[in-house]
């Protein structure tokens, strides 16, 4: 898929959504021109869902309305990934019960005429020593604003 | 001093041990520590279990201390060490350093001597070997031990130095050996700690009444290393020595230490004879079982004294065989093992299932129908070892299997219990017994001492965590092995992406996976019934050790593989998995199929309540699944669901393929080692050497070659505590 910078439209589309929902783009605006950068957005929205979770792991509603109705990866659908999250936060309501990761350093690139961009992101997690790896995962382009969508795989 | 006991008093005794010991000692369970609380820590290698003059070894302290820890070419550098020589008593003074070996570059094929008493007077062999027979040995040079200028070597003796032994109850001229403990290892020990700065102390492998042997460490009032202090002493080691030893029959109380051995509240000291102040009988016909009692009360004892600052590992546990309850002379079964844990679990952690002695013919010293020195012939638990492993570990679902399958923190260790290098001198680099620690058996534990110095109690506390990982023969020098669950946030590959590299990182480094959500050996992961676990394994085959051969690999040969004995190749790592199936035991009688006497008596190898029977191979890696990671270091992970009940993983690995013949079965198990008795892997090469079996003109791998042939590496467990199971009872 070939690289395509970021267009308009897709910083439009950010800031539009992120003040109509929470599970919306929160927006970060860059320094002088006032531009919107929707790849630092996207990795904040995560971020902000993922801490959501480490605080309690009850707190994961934020992550799965991050995800797209269509979501599947590895098997697992966004219901999968609920009732995941739910039985987890029944089990062990105060364990950190797995890693917890942050992501920073985000690249949406390679749009697809279905709106389908890889999200090119660096993951991390620093509880004592700090470790990261780059993935890149799918995100859809909707009108409620970027979600992860998966890679549609089985397992 | 014998106190005898009636069959009634001393049932009476065992009544009131049950009693005392089924209350079992339960500590809270605790998780994994969150990752940003765990000092930072580094896997330190170390060894616990070798012997000096001061007993029955062939070097004096201070040359068996340079050959283990130093730095130079031909010394084993482990970053700490442990001396313990045996219980019980001795003549030679061992505080006396040798005369530099001559030559003293460690070397194949040194000089052939057949006459001690004709090596020249430059020092190397006078004194006490003057008027020698001629020997019949291969290799004897220089000879171990040898007494240094002025003969004053560490053959000498106490007596020819002056030196008045204390105590009663000997023969002139013998030391017990709390008095060399107290008053001689302690403080050469110190010296060669400081001088080395590293922790090196002195421990004490106990003769144990109704057993056979214990490495026993108590570190209190020790100064060593980094500590500068002038008024370190031993003096609670030695004194457990006096008390509990059952080869030490002084009965003064050690002399002007006036000890007394008794345990606060024990019932037990009602057995305590008046005047040695001490228990001193042991199994017999007319006191059966008396000398397990005083080795509980020894636990008990360290547990009253020492609670975080000792430890009690039997050691070589399957070489005496079953336990015997008429005689000293047995082994040691799993109900013991329960038994001590449960008196004192921060004390009584785990055991020696790896012996020392690699280089046997009998590996490990293991055999069928070895006289243990006492008359009475019995047979190691298991027969032999198995891939240099006693049955109690190697075998797959037996008895270290049974007691994790009670969520026991009962950790598997090894040493290299150096005596001597059999018909070699010390600087050879073959050897008919013995490897020196750090020469072939390494015990890697994690220490955590962030950026302090390592000491001595940051190593214990290592080893009680069972963070601890065993490897023979350079086969892998480093480990990251951790359990995670998997983050459900996350694509699966991306989890693992980053799991492995944390892995890689801490493998590197030397250190260990610090993350919430994992765990790694000795700890305990807290998961909901049903997750998806990621195993995650990152070692270093570094294909170089300290074998003296670089001829191929006999045991290989016989399946057409050139490899060379001292470049190694790791062949395939096995995740060995089993179920928690119940909580830890009481110390109680079990009924079926006990047929030994009236006593704990269904714990042997053999037995029902010395199986795991959920314990499986749950997974094997190897070429084919493995990714090689770079600069030797080899990464595997794969998940696996974690089901319903607490379970623990374990690995093991090996140089040597599935269905290598006589080393593995068709499973990849270790078949026994038993190159005494059955000449079965020929070495055909030239450059195999003169001193293995032969028989019509063809040589068979034995001895160190066997040793240098056959190389595997264990690891601790790491537990999984499923929410809605059994919670598991580890201790940090």
């Amino acid at each position: 898929m070939k690289e395509t910078p970021m267009n308009v439209k897709f910083f439009r589309k950010a800031g539009l959504f992120a003040s109509t929902s929470s599970l919306a783009l929160v927006v970060a605006c860059g320094g002088g021109g006032g531009s919107v950068n929707p790849s630092q957005a996207v990795t904040e929205t995560l971020n902000a869902a993922l801490a959501a979770i480490a605080v309690s792991p009850a707190n994961y509603t934020s992550f799965i309305n991050f995800l797209d109705a269509n979501y599947k990866q590895d098997g697992l659908t966004s219901a999968d990934l609920s009732a995941m999250l739910a039985a987890d936060a029944a089990a062990l309501p105060s364990e950190a019960s797995f890693p917890s990761v942050s992501y920073s350093d985000a690249i949406i690139s390679g749009c697809n005429s279905s709106s389908v961009c890889d999200l090119t992101v660096t993951i991390t997690n620093n509880d004592a020593d700090t470790v990261s790896t780059s993935v890149t995962l799918k995100v859809k382009d909707s009108v409620t604003g970027y979600k992860l969508i998966g890679d549609g795989s089985s397992s | 001093m014998i106190h005898s006991f009636s069959l009634r008093s001393t049932t009476k005794a065992v009544l009131v041990l049950i009693s005392a010991t089924a209350l079992v000692h339960t500590v809270s369970t605790q998780a994994a520590d969150k990752a940003k609380n765990k000092k930072a820590g580094t896997y330190v290698t170390g060894d616990f279990h070798n012997h000096s003059t001061c007993s029955d070894g062939s070097l004096s302290l201070q040359k068996l201390v340079e050959k283990s820890t130093d730095s130079k070419n031909g010394r084993y550098n482990l970053d700490w060490y442990i001396q313990t020589d045996h219980g019980g008593s001795g003549t030679r003074n061992c505080t006396i350093i040798e005369d530099p070996f001559e030559p003293n570059t460690p070397a194949l094929n040194l000089t052939t001597v057949t006459n001690l008493s004709s090596i020249s007077a430059s020092g190397v062999v006078s004194g006490a070997f003057t008027g020698q027979a001629p020997s019949t040995s291969v290799n004897p040079y220089p000879s171990a031990g040898q007494p240094a200028t002025g003969n004053k070597g560490p053959n000498q003796t106490w007596t020819a130095l002056s030196v008045t032994p204390k105590g009663t109850g000997q023969s002139a001229g013998v030391m017990w050996r709390w008095q060399n403990i107290k008053e001689y290892q302690y403080k050469t020990l110190e010296t060669e700690s400081r001088n080395r700065k590293k922790p090196i102390w002195v421990g004490n492998e106990i003769n144990p009444a109704g057993h056979e042997h214990v490495q026993v460490t108590v570190l209190d009032g020790q100064a060593t290393w980094p500590s500068m202090a002038t008024n370190g002493n031993a003096d609670l080691l030695a004194q457990h020595e006096y008390c509990f030893d059952r080869n030490d029959r002084d009965p003064s109380r050690g002399a002007e230490n006036n000890w007394d051995c008794s345990v606060t509240g024990s019932a037990n000291n009602s057995l305590i004879d008046a005047t040695a102040k001490k228990i001193t009988g042991g199994n017999s016909a007319s006191t059966p079982n008396l000398g397990h009692i005083k080795s509980a009360e020894g636990v008990k004892w360290l547990k009253e004294k020492a609670l975080n600052t000792s430890f009690y590992i039997p050691a070589h546990i399957e070489r005496a065989g079953k336990y015997m309850i008429e005689n000293n002379s047995g082994g040691t079964d799993i109900e013991h093992f329960r038994e001590y844990n449960n008196i004192a679990p921060t004390i009584a952690f785990g055991f020696e299932s790896m012996p020392g002695h690699q280089a046997s013919d009998q590996r490990g010293e293991y055999s069928v129908q070895r006289n243990n020195g006492t008359g009475n012939i019995g047979s190691a638990a298991g027969g032999r070892t198995y891939g240099g492993t006693g049955g109690y570990a190697a075998i797959v679902g037996g008895v270290w299997d049974a007691l994790l399958g009670e969520g026991r923190n009962w950790w598997f260790f090894a040493s290299s219990d150096w005596h001597n290098r059999g018909i070699f001198g010390p600087e050879q680099l073959e050897s008919t017994l013995d490897f020196y620690p750090g020469e072939y058996t390494n015990m890697s534990v994690m220490s955590r001492k962030g950026s302090d110095n390592l000491t001595a109690q940051t190593v214990l506390d290592g080893l009680r965590s069972g963070n601890v990982w065993v490897a023979n023969g350079g086969l892998i020098d480093r480990m990251s092995f951790v359990v995670c669950r998997y983050n459900p946030t996350m694509p699966r590959a991306a989890f693992q992406a980053l799991i492995e590299k944390a892995s890689l990182n801490a493998a590197q480094s030397g250190k260990e996976v610090r993350i919430d959500g994992c765990a790694t050996m000795g700890e305990k992961l807290k998961a909901r019934a049903g997750t998806d676990l990621l195993v995650t394994v990152v070692v270093r085959n570094p294909k170089a050790n300290y074998s003296p051969y670089s001829f191929p690999n006999p045991s290989l040969a016989q399946i057409n593989i050139t490899q060379a004995l001292n470049k190694p190749v790791l062949d395939h790592v096995d995740v060995i998995w089993g179920q928690v199936t119940q909580a830890p035991l009481a110390t109680q009688a079990v009924t079926s199929p006990c047929v030994k006497s009236t006593y704990f008596s269904c714990g042997d190898l053999t037995s029902a309540a010395a199986k795991n029977t959920t314990t499986i191979m749950a997974k094997r890696f190897n070429s084919a699944n493995w990714k090689d990671s770079g600069s030797n270091y080899i990464t595997m992970s794969y998940k696996v669901s974690a089901g319903s009940k607490s379970q623990y993983f374990r690995l093991r690995g090996t140089n040597l393929p599935v269905s290598t013949p006589n080393e593995t079965d068709a499973d990849g198990n270790p078949l026994t080692d038993d190159t005494s008795v059955a000449y079965k892997i020929p070495c055909r090469d030239a450059a195999c050497p003169p001193h293995l079996n032969n028989t019509a003109g063809v040589k068979y791998s034995s001895y160190d070659v066997a040793g240098w042939a056959d190389l595997w590496f264990y690891s601790n467990p790491v537990f999984v505590e499923i929410q809605s199971d059994l919670k598991l009872a580890l201790i940090k």
